[in-house]
């Protein structure tokens, strides 16, 4: 007996009609789009735009960036069909404004921050402190500092840094070096503002951020008046490099991988007496990379003027070509802080 | 239908042993603060429970998470080596103790960022971020000085990582807090606000 599979005709048109009105509930259900575009203007424009979706956005954390004003966007709404954003300007009250899928158009007017427009602080002659490089060579049981490497890699850094600096401000070495106490000082502060700060935010930010603490800013001010200069530079890092025994190890394992893959495809292939199998191609990974980070700091004052970070290749340190190519990168945003003095 | 009902079993399966582990972390360690003098000061510590049960949760995959007690690690460090940075240390229950003559200051601790990256492969690094803000206030609760303090920490056990991962990322971890609270007493030794407490300026002669 054959059995039916169509549905019979009342049975269809039930089904046909559950789909109509699935389909015209279905705008209801979804509600309204989710992304419109939106353009958003400020007095004075320039201003930075980061995207929030609660109306209390916290000053740490990452942060969705939408641009500089005046900009247009298409923004995604989300489920809540609402959105903050963040204004922020230097010398202005930051601002914090809802918006929806309605908006369109949003100009804000950033206030002046109260006691006026804050000082230029010129820099025109830098001291770079000895640069914090450190290499980790990771063997194939264990990994280690090398003391005598990162010695190499900071001086490294430190002279292609002062090479490129150099056709920009007048960069001084202080002959007898940084007296010691205050620079631990100096870097404790220093390492927090390089790991807090956002480095595309703090351009933006209402006033510079300052070293936080008294002792550190009090030793900016008298290690910068020792060496004769207006800003101190400060760069830290870590190259992870991957030994001899590490790379053969990784190698070894994934040719023994692809291997064994090979092996078991061509065993179940013969097996089954098939004319053709698969097999994986097992390629190893090399966790190896450079972390900089190098920030500048106001002598007189402690204002954190400028930061950046970044991630490279492994560098060979005894290369100043490839050094230099790295510190330009890192210190490729440092001109904005030359156009502080112009203004 | 069949085919829906056993990708549902399939997933509550594979989902019913998945969950959170809690890291073991190694006890804290005495941090080494080289040719540094205690402030002659006493400190209340006060480490109150929200901190103390503080729970930073990494997830690994789907389905599962590693749990790391950073608050009870916290505290312990604190315990064990703040009285490398004062002269006496005791416990307060209260930011403002209830006996304001038992401390000259009392010091907190807030967790500010705490990351591990527990690698894949796991023959990879695995480290760690800690900073702590350490907040210094007169028995009246005013604030006296803030040190906020960054820590990293990176350790691997290369290509047999695989065999201890959890024990390694508890490494990276307690290395990162213990740098960040190396960092934190000696900003605290170095203190102006602190030294001048300690030391009080003698009276100007008449």
């Amino acid at each position: 007996m054959a059995s039916h599979t169509r549905p019979r005709p009342r049975a269809r048109t039930r089904l046909t009609a559950t789909l109509a009105v699935a389909t015209l509930a279905l705008p209801v259900v979804a509600g309204s789009p989710r992304k419109a575009e939106l353009t958003v203007e400020s007095a004075p424009s320039g201003a930075l735009v980061s995207v929030h979706e609660t109306s209390e956005p916290g000053a740490d954390g990452p942060r969705v960036v939408a641009g500089e004003t005046p900009l247009t966007r298409l923004f995604d709404f989300g489920k809540a069909q609402r959105l903050w954003l963040e204004v922020e300007r230097r010398g202005f009250e930051p601002q914090v404004v809802e918006v929806t899928p309605a908006t369109g158009t949003v100009a804000v007017t950033l206030a002046p921050l109260e006691g006026g427009p804050i000082p230029s602080q010129p820099v025109a002659r830098i001291a770079v402190v000895e640069p914090d490089v450190s290499v980790v060579k990771r063997g194939f049981a264990n990994e280690q500092r090398s003391a005598e490497e990162s010695a190499a890699a900071s001086r490294a850094v430190g002279a292609a840094v002062r090479t490129l600096l150099g056709g920009r401000y007048e960069v001084v070495d202080p002959s007898t070096g940084f007296e010691a106490v205050p620079l631990r000082s100096l870097w404790r502060d220093a390492r927090t503002a390089m790991e807090l700060l956002d480095p595309i935010r703090l351009p933006y930010l209402a006033s510079a951020p300052r070293l936080e603490t008294r002792s550190a800013r009090e030793a900016a001010r008298s290690l910068a008046e020792a060496a004769g200069v207006d800003a101190l530079l400060l760069v830290d890092g870590k190259q992870n490099e991957e030994t001899g025994g590490m790379r053969a190890g990784k190698v070894g394992i994934m040719v023994a991988g692809t291997a064994a893959s090979f092996a078991s495809g061509f065993s179940r292939a013969s097996a089954a007496g098939d004319s053709f199998f698969t097999y994986n191609v097992y390629l190893p990974s090399f966790a190896e990379g450079l972390a900089l980070r190098a920030l500048l700091v106001h002598g007189a004052t402690g204002d954190v003027l400028w930061l950046d970070k970044g991630l490279w290749k492994p560098v060979p340190f005894n290369q100043p070509d490839r050094v230099q190519g790295v510190a330009s990168d890192l210190l490729a945003g440092l001109g904005s802080v030359t156009t502080i003095e112009e203004e | 239908m069949k085919h829906a009902a056993a990708l549902l079993v399939a997933l509550t399966l594979l989902a019913a042993p998945a969950g959170a582990a809690n890291v073991k972390m190694p006890p804290a360690p005495a941090v080494e603060l080289e040719g540094a003098e205690p402030l002659a000061l006493t400190a209340g510590l006060y480490l109150p429970e929200e901190l103390r049960g503080t729970v930073e949760v990494v997830k690994t995959s789907p389905f599962d998470k590693l749990k790391f007690a950073v608050g009870a690690f916290t505290a312990e460090l604190f315990e064990l080596n703040l009285p490398k940075a004062f002269a006496k240390v005791i416990p307060v229950t209260a930011k403002v103790p209830s006996d304001p003559a038992a401390a000259d200051v009392v010091v907190s601790v807030e967790i500010v960022r705490f990351e591990v990256t527990i690698p894949h492969p796991a023959y990879n690094p695995y480290t760690s971020t800690a900073v702590y803000k350490v907040t210094v206030s007169d028995p009246a609760g005013e604030t006296l000085f803030t040190q906020t303090a960054t820590g990293e920490g990176q350790t691997s056990k290369g290509m047999m990582s695989g065999f201890k991962a959890q024990g390694l990322a508890a490494e990276a971890a307690k290395l990162a807090m213990a740098d960040a609270a190396k960092q934190a007493f000696e900003g605290l030794i170095a203190a102006d606000e602190l030294r001048d407490l300690a030391q009080p300026e003698p009276a100007a002669a008449e």
